[in-house]
């Protein structure tokens, strides 16, 4: 079962998406009022929205300055390609794999931010014991 | 549709408040201690080992421009910091909204040419930052 709003899987259980919140079970209670009255033209046709991760992905890419983020933009454009084109399962996949490469691009930023200004801590330590030694 | 009856914090909207807070704190000493100023903070390690200029470079910069009303400065340090801000406040707004089941305005479509246009902007504005000749050095930090 697929969240109408976001496109994510959902759980059978759950009442509210867990990536977006949308309730899930909208589409049911949309079903059921379309029965009784008038069908809504367009409504039930919409394509489900699928995250693209665009945002973290230029988030990515302006701080943690890694060709890396670059990827994920790719990604995100592919969504919405698919997206466009009707390809729902393939959007779903490129959504994964933009949002992977955002977290491994955000990963590899924090690890190489911690440990560039611990050797700048380090650098510096050694400086000021150096200088002590020459006093 | 109105989501009415009360539901408990998820870990989303958890998630969220952290990355309010942590945002608040970095916009706290971001405000009163200045880039420029040598020593403040560590100097890029992409800039240092490389010695380019990458797409985020001047951030901070421009950021604290930003906070200090100077608009054009900060355009000046980073044109696509500037330029992706009011997106990035309205994404995490309307997610916030989303995750406290509050009603939030539907995810537009962006058309795929426009994202891959982005690509291409990031790409080139990349690439011509870090040519050392006359128009160009307007794009660097």
């Amino acid at each position: 079962m697929y969240c109408t709003n976001c496109g994510v899987k959902a759980g059978e259980s759950n009442k509210f998406c867990t990536n977006c919140g949308a309730p899930i079970s909208e589409r049911v209670e949309q079903t059921g009022g379309e029965e009784r009255g008038p069908p809504v033209g367009g409504e039930s046709t919409a394509p489900p929205h699928v995250p693209n991760y665009l945002v973290q992905a230029i988030l990515v890419t302006i701080f943690c300055c890694l060709p890396l983020g670059i990827v994920s933009i790719v990604y995100a454009a592919q969504v919405n390609g698919h997206v466009a084109a009707g390809n729902i399962d393939g959007a779903r996949r490129s959504s994964n794999l933009a949002k992977k490469w955002a977290w491994i691009t955000f990963s590899v930023g924090i690890v190489a931010t911690i440990v560039w200004v611990a050797a700048i801590g380090i650098a510096s330590v050694l400086e000021i014991i150096d200088e002590l030694g020459t006093l | 549709m109105i989501v009415t009856a009360p539901y408990p914090l998820r870990q989303r909207s958890v998630s969220h408040i952290g990355v309010a807070a942590l945002g608040g704190c970095g916009i706290a000493v971001l405000y009163v201690f200045d880039p420029r100023v040598p020593g403040n903070y560590p100097v890029c390690p992409f800039l240092s080992l490389t010695g380019c200029y990458c797409p985020g470079c001047g951030t901070l910069r421009a950021l604290y421009q930003l906070l200090h009303g100077n608009i054009v400065l900060a355009f000046g340090h980073n044109p696509l910091t500037v330029l992706a801000l009011p997106f990035i406040v309205y994404s995490f707004a309307t997610s916030s909204l989303r995750a406290f089941h509050l009603p939030a305005p539907r995810q537009a479509f962006v058309h795929p040419r426009w994202v891959w246009a982005l690509l291409v902007g990031v790409v080139l504005f990349w690439a011509l930052r870090n040519v050392p000749v006359a128009p160009f050095t307007v794009l660097a930090p």
